[in-house]
């Protein structure tokens, strides 16, 4: 008994100790743009998204491009012309700057696609966390659901498009109309699996009000699969964009898009294939950046991939 | 099963109803009417001649089924009798039957107007929303039957059906006193069985392929017509003529002319033209069939040898060509391809180029169109196996002793396949989808390109009926999947199992 005093002494209690011993911080926002910024093809990939779409709301700014005023259509030498130190895309058919053209009809693009997946993205949360939780809402909205995927959402959309008339807010009213369904159903069903897992079972016997088990028990656990619509969502609707304006019946011609710039450019294949060229190469970059780092992302805001 | 299979039958049918339903709405109530002719030949040819453009409009609104249109000289042959003295009369300068015109037509509330030049008066009615969509769905399934036929100058038509060959030698069910002379055959095309008793009519197209039955423009063949030679008896002489007619087509042809006594026995005289070219359901099929059998074919191998070969570099490019493909824009790829099967393969980027019948029209859109396909397949058979590789049923079976590729080709591929089954009737409406672009890009005259064109033209009888086609066609192939997963896999059971006590 002795021996063992003499070992052993008492300890003080250290309130700064107790403190440190708790655990190393852990923040799951830091903890994602750790683990992003970590790879060196995100950083590659998001600083030519950022470039891109900075590029694409800046540049029109400053050029004015306005595909209803063709300032060159009666000097005909100033059509056709080849990639230059002026013309650094060289210039179409009608004299116009194919720089100024592509940024535009980026901008324009990129500015459907924004308000467009916005706008699922937004409803189709909100109504899919109330559909997955309400059990009197269910039926009602898995029949309507039922009824509207069974036509393929491209023909919806054209079905729309030819419904409402040719224009901006006409074509993502055609997009958004029912495309927030689909996310809803998806965020329903992710919202149904975790629903009644055990912590959250805990969470409720212990009395948590529904809105904060929302707030903080399940969105947080769902920012992966968000991150993961976001970044198909955006390609997507850049691409209805595409075939609806390329099909004749997207945006009329006084908005310059990309679909529409592939679809009065691809005559002049070719005879002058900088034209489709530049328009084809700035839109892949565009969609492929923004494919690659919402999926970049969407791994790394999975608290599984945290160290 | 049965009763799950009759109530999922039940709702597709509702769901078809629904979706048709409200395209009829929208379109009948969104679309302005005056739009209908934007693509219409003859209205800009009349347009300094007001009277008869006054009329060319309504008739045509008539036709469509947005207005009731009656002018003075209709109702005057109404109410006279067609050929009275009475009719030129009612249209005289100072007729009565102008007042009587208004007083009549105003009480069965038609609006009564006067032609700008001539002041004739006609009269309009717009056919309430609701009346149209219910005319729609009541003319929508005609059924043929040997009492159709009400011909005043044919009294002594005999009714009933009789069985006999067609010029093919082929054995038909025929019969007089319907519309249609032959009712059931059997033949090389497919679906082989074919029958002419119920038919869906989902109205006349317009202003393209101006009157010709909805139905018939996609179904129907294109292209020049392809005459052959036919050997038959008509009234037990034997004789033999060059013809382009179609003769499962033939219908009743009230007034038959000299040339067709020489062909046929009977008032059936008045065919369809068979042509060279597939329809537009046909090319539409053909390439849809063989892109999804590609797809297939070459998505699941590399997606299996992509999961098995795991972060090498088989996996790493098939990974970039998913990324490359899901995410760029389908018209981009698209005609990424088609530069390429031209400038290095040689083959034409145009569908009319060569035309249907060289098979080299059909490689590229084919091939682009499972292009999609591929990169889905491939993405989601590798994921599933992935997924499937950590199993205790797959550590057991290793721990079994079994070798890699009894592993995988016993245990795994055969587990991912079922969902992969699942979604080959769903694959089905991709190419349908995709076919949309595809078409549209080749030039090929099929039914996706179809859709389009009928929106730019304002062809409200053709979007409604490729809608409800297309919706019949998805709803159809996701029955299908979960019929067929079901057989696949034992385990999943459609029915809703009872609650253990």
């Amino acid at each position: 008994m002795a021996k063992t005093a003499e070992r052993f002494a008492f300890a003080t209690f250290d309130v700064l100790e107790s403190e440190r011993i708790a655990g190393p911080r852990y923040s799951y926002w830091k903890s994602v743009f750790q683990t992003f910024f970590k790879r060196k093809t995100a950083i590659f990939w998001l600083a030519l998204l950022l470039s891109l779409t900075l590029m694409s709301f800046i540049q029109p700014l400053v050029s004015g491009y306005d595909p209803a005023v063709a300032p060159n259509i009666n000097t005909p030498s100033t059509w056709y012309q080849k990639p230059s130190a002026e013309h650094w895309f060289g210039t179409d058919d009608r004299g116009n700057d194919l720089w100024d053209v592509v940024w535009s009809g980026t901008r324009m693009s990129l500015s459907i696609a924004f308000i467009a997946a916005a706008i699922n993205i937004g409803v189709g949360i909100l109504v899919g966390a109330v559909w997955g939780y309400s059990k009197r809402l269910d039926p009602i909205l898995l029949a309507v659901y039922n009824v509207v995927s069974n036509v393929p959402y491209i023909l919806r959309s054209m079905m729309l498009m030819y419904i409402f008339g040719r224009g901006f807010w006409q074509m993502i009213l055609a997009m958004t109309i029912t495309g927030w369904l689909s996310i809803a159903f998806f965020i329903r069903t992710q919202v149904m699996i975790i629903r009644d897992r055990e912590y959250n079972l805990a969470s409720r016997c212990l009395g948590t009000p529904l809105k904060r088990m929302v707030t903080r028990n399940i969105l947080p656990y769902m920012v992966s699969v968000i991150a993961t619509l976001i970044y198909q969502e955006i390609p997507g609707l850049i691409n209805t964009e595409t075939i609806l304006s390329y099909l004749g019946i997207g945006l009329p011609s006084t908005y310059p898009s990309l679909g529409r710039m592939i679809d009065v450019y691809w005559s002049f294949v070719d005879t002058y294939p900088h034209m489709i060229v530049f328009p084809g190469v700035v839109m892949g970059l565009v969609t492929i950046s923004f494919y690659v780092v919402g999926q970049l992302f969407a791994d790394a805001s999975d608290p599984r991939t945290h160290r | 099963m049965l009763g799950y299979v009759v109530k999922r039958v039940f709702q597709s049918i509702l769901s078809v109803l629904i979706v048709s339903t409200l395209t009829l709405f929208l379109v009948y109530s969104c679309v302005p009417r005056q739009l209908v002719f934007k693509g219409d030949l003859v209205l800009p040819k009349i347009a300094n001649k007001p009277d008869e453009y006054n009329d060319y409009k309504f008739r045509t609104w008539e036709k469509l089924g947005y207005i009731d249109y009656m002018t003075q000289q209709e109702y005057a042959q109404e109410v006279f009798g067609a050929d009275s003295p009475n009719v030129s009369q009612a249209l005289l300068r100072d007729s009565s039957f102008y007042e009587k015109f208004r007083t009549d037509l105003s009480a069965r509330g038609y609006k009564v107007e006067a032609l700008p030049i001539s002041g004739y008066l006609y009269a309009t009615k717009d056919v309430a929303l609701l009346t149209r969509v219910f005319r729609w769905y009541a003319k929508l399934i005609q059924i043929d039957h040997p009492y159709r036929i009400q011909d005043p100058n044919n009294p002594g038509l005999k009714r009933g059906y009789f069985l006999t060959r067609d010029w093919g030698g082929g054995l038909a069910l025929a019969a007089s006193g319907t519309i249609y002379k032959y009712q059931i055959w059997v033949d090389d095309s497919f679906p082989f069985f074919h029958q002419n008793i119920v038919r869906l009519n989902m109205g006349r197209s317009y202003p393209t392929f101006d009157g010709v039955p909805v139905l018939d423009v996609i179904s129907g063949g294109q292209g020049r017509s392809a005459r052959r030679e036919i050997r038959t008896t008509v009234r037990g002489e034997e004789v033999s003529f060059f013809t382009s007619i179609d003769e499962h087509s033939l219908k009743y042809k009230p007034v038959l002319d000299r040339l067709d006594m020489n062909k046929f026995e009977d008032n059936y005289a008045d065919g369809n033209l068979t042509t060279i070219d597939p329809s537009m359901l046909g090319t539409s099929f053909t390439i849809g069939m063989y892109s999804l059998l590609l797809s297939l074919a070459i998505g699941l191998t590399v997606g299996v040898i992509a999961a098995m070969k795991k972060d090498r570099i088989f996996d790493k490019i098939t990974m970039a060509y998913i990324v490359f493909i899901s995410s760029i824009p389908t018209l981009l790829y698209i005609a990424l391809f088609a530069r390429f099967g031209m400038k290095v393969l040689g083959l034409p980027d145009k569908f009319p180029f060569l035309g249907s019948q060289n098979i080299l029209s059909y490689i590229l859109p084919t091939i682009s169109l499972s292009l999609g396909g591929i990169a889905g397949e491939a993405l989601w058979i590798r994921r599933y196996m992935v997924d499937q590789m950590n199993a205790d049923y797959v550590k057991f079976s290793r721990s079994k002793g079994l070798s890699q590729a009894e592993v995988f080709f016993k245990h795994i591929v055969r587990n991912a396949l079922i969902p992969i089954v699942h979604s080959i009737p769903m694959a089905v409406i991709g190419t349908l989808a995709g076919a949309l672009i595809t078409e549209s890009f080749y030039a090929v005259p099929g039914m996706g390109k179809m859709f389009p064109s009928a929106i730019s033209d304002y062809n409200n009888a053709m979007i409604i009926a490729l809608t409800f086609i297309f919706t019949v066609v998805s709803i159809l192939a996701i029955f299908l999947g979960d019929i067929l997963v079901t057989f696949v896999d034992p385990r999943i059971s459609l029915a809703a199992r009872k609650e253990a006590r």
